[in-house]
């Protein structure tokens, strides 16, 4: 008898990683202390998002109608600048800041809102072919998906952006639509490996039904990853709808995408190339935090499925 | 091909598998005959061994006793009677409400029957939800009682971890565990030990052994190693190509086996042989080819008491007496092995 009295401790397996844990304060403090690049990438993004989502408390100025005779100034480093527009104004005196705060907010609605779009389709399509693996259902929706990825992006938007009106709505559904595919390739593939795996076998000997376990074990085990891919796709999308609003196929003004405002700044991209590169920049910036808060939660919420 | 093996009191028989034929349809037409006719009975509270080597047909059978076969495979016909109720006739949702609950299956290899993303609590709380709400702290109850049915003790310590952080064997006691939560009449171990090593080995079966005696369910344990069958199971059943081809109290198969294909399995193992022969014997040949098996005694091949009839008539499992039933048209009836002390291993 005593010696089947074995203490946890000594049976836990030492090579045990990367444990997912109760969350408290102290934990969260401790994981953004030891993934540095997510916090950096969390107070980017962080920053960006409170623009962005109060741009109307704090805007200095208006940012739809300019002051013409206070046209075409620097930001406040270079001379000829005004203390009044912190990052200038552009060809009719419209100042850059308030501008790039409501380009922030349409960059933020229409990143999260197509990748709300993206992912639900990815979801129901990479479920429902997963599960129904060796069927005709599986091979239409995989062929349907094929179709999506062979298409050039740039081709379908315009295709679809010349028959529609391009609004708000419509750019959403329109990154939504252009993106959801190799995800849903790879939900499949993951219920597909679920599918054949022993914990839902287990869960079938229990005697779960078809339902729960669709919903409890398969779905469940796809969230992290889900999660995980969410920052990466918003940067993805915000990079392509400012590259619509650039190349004038996406929104139209007055609505103001930081894709337009570097846009209005082409023409004086050799005298003024602040008036591109800033919002570029902000661009930039945006992706990376995001991206760098993407890669740290990828790989840790791979890791623990890794680890079986 | 009629022959039973029937119970002689009917009450306490606890299942019941009659000629059942479980087959997988693989393509360009092959049949594969994964258990052909087999039959045998369980009664209440003991413990029957199924051995055969690998491919014999173990897991499926004991995946069509729950009627989870996977596809391509189904049970072509039979009866499994548990509790006398035929299970096969039963419907989906009615099966559904057995498995976990009346009847268990223990997996093979215990770090991969966990899913990675929940705790062994959220485990033993699903096995537990499954077929009835509960409150948390019910099923917490329940859970710390059939983790010291296991032996562990430290339960509360064990349920907010997640299974990478213990051993095969540990997570192995936890599965065990998460079977008996329901407390099942009948648990089915498929090679419950055989992805661990050796000292766990015995580990795991004196944690079935406990479950055993705290509730009195009957097991149904597969492996391919005598050492395990032989230390805690009443009867034994041994499979060869999908079919039975003996079924007898442990006791009298170990001593005296008769079909020869439980001899030269009991020839291979080490320390039940060796004693008296110094030296071991491995079968010859292999495991025919489950597509095309032969007409006559699928062993044959390999036996060296071949004669004609054995390569052109199937033989039946014939009581032989004494609860004892051998498909063999030349059974062993004078073969001992060394002694009583293979009892023991
Ligand atoms: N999914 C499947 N598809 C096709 N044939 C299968 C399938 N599963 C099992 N079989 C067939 O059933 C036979 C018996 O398989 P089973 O898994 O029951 O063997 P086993 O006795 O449990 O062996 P092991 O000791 O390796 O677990 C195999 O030889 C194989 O031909
Ligand atoms: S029937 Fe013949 S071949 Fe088959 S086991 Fe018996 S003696 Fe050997
Ligand atoms: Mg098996």
């Amino acid at each position: 008898m005593e010696s089947k009295e074995t203490n946890t401790k000594t049976l836990e397996s030492t090579n045990s990683v990367a444990r997912p844990k109760k969350v408290t304060f102290r934990s969260i403090g401790r994981f953004l202390w030891e993934n540095k690049s997510f916090t950096i990438g969390l107070l980017i993004v962080l920053f960006m998002l409170s623009l962005g989502i109060f741009a109307d408390y704090i805007v200095p100025h208006d940012a739809y109608n300019g002051n013409p005779r206070e046209k075409l100034l620097s930001p406040f480093w270079m001379k000829d600048s005004n203390p009044k527009y912190v990052l200038g104004t552009d060809y009719i005196g419209r100042d850059t800041f308030s501008r790039i705060c409501y380009g922030l907010q349409v960059s933020i609605i229409i990143g999260f809102g197509s990748v709300a779009v993206s992912l639900t389709i990815a979801l129901v399509i990479g479920i429902i072919s997963g599960l129904s693996h060796p069927s005709l259902l599986d091979s239409i929706l995989m062929r349907l998906t094929d179709v999506q990825m062979a298409f050039p992006f740039i081709v379908l938007a315009i295709i679809i952006l010349s028959v529609v009106e391009p609004t708000i709505g419509s750019v959403i559904l329109v990154l939504g639509l252009c993106s959801w595919a190799v995800r849903s390739r790879v939900i499949r593939s993951s219920v597909m490996i679920q599918k054949e795996s022993d914990y839902v076998a287990a869960g079938i000997a229990l005697g779960a039904s078809k339902f729960r376990i669709a919903w409890k074990y398969i779905l469940r085990n796809l969230l992290p990853s889900l999660v995980a891919a969410i920052p990466l796709d918003v940067a993805n999308a915000i990079v392509l709808e400012s590259l619509l609003s650039y190349m004038q196929i996406g929104l139209k003004p007055p609505i103001i995408s930081l894709g337009s405002i570097m846009g209005d700044g082409r023409n004086y991209m050799a005298s003024h190339w602040w008036m591109t590169a800033i919002p570029g920049f902000v661009i930039l910036f945006f992706v990376l935090g995001l991206n760098l808060m993407g890669d740290t939660l990828q790989k840790k919420m791979t890791d623990v499925s890794v680890k079986g | 091909m009629n022959t039973t093996i029937t119970a002689t009191q009917n009450d306490d028989v606890l299942l019941e598998v009659k000629n059942l034929r479980t087959y997988f349809k693989l393509p360009r037409n092959k049949l594969v005959k994964a258990v052909d006719d087999i039959s045998f009975t369980l009664h209440k509270g003991k413990v029957l061994g199924i051995i055969g080597e690998s491919g014999s047909g173990k897991s499926v059978t004991s995946r069509s006793i729950l009627r989870i076969v996977e596809e391509p495979g189904y049970i072509a016909g039979g009866e499994i009677l548990f509790k006398g109720v035929d299970c096969l006739k039963l419907s989906e949702k009615a099966m559904n409400a057995l498995r976990g609950k009346e009847i268990s299956l223990i997996f093979q290899d215990p770090t991969t029957s966990f899913n990675p993303y929940m705790t062994m609590g959220q485990h033993l709380e699903e096995a537990y939800r499954v077929h009835k709400a509960a409150s948390k702290d019910t099923i917490r109850k329940r859970s710390l009682d059939v983790l010291k049915m296991v032996g562990i003790n430290d339960g509360e310590n064990v349920l907010p971890k997640y299974p990478c952080e213990f051993s095969a064997g540990f997570r192995q006691r936890i599965f065990i565990a998460m079977a008996m939560i329901f407390n099942p009449d009948l648990l089915i171990a498929d090679e419950p030990t055989t992805s661990l090593g050796i000292t766990i080995q015995a580990e795991i079966i004196e944690a079935l052994n406990d479950v055993k005696r705290a509730s009195g369910t009957s097991i149904i344990i597969i492996t391919h190693d005598f050492g395990v069958v032989s230390q805690f199971s009443d009867d034994i059943f041994v499979m060869y190509a999908g079919h039975c081809v003996e079924f007898s109290p442990k006791r009298d198969l170990l001593l005296s086996p008769m079909h020869p294909y439980t001899v030269g399995l009991i020839r291979s193992v080490p320390l039940l042989e060796a004693r008296k022969t110094r030296r071991l014997k491995s079968i010859p040949g292999f495991p025919p080819d489950m597509t095309a098996l032969p007409d006559g005694c699928p062993f044959a091949e390999r036996c060296e008491y071949a004669k004609d009839v054995c390569f052109k008539e199937r033989p039946e499992l014939l009581d032989v007496g004494n609860g004892r039933f051998c498909a063999c048209h030349y059974p062993l009836k004078q073969y001992r092995t060394s002694d009583e002390t293979v009892l023991e291993v």
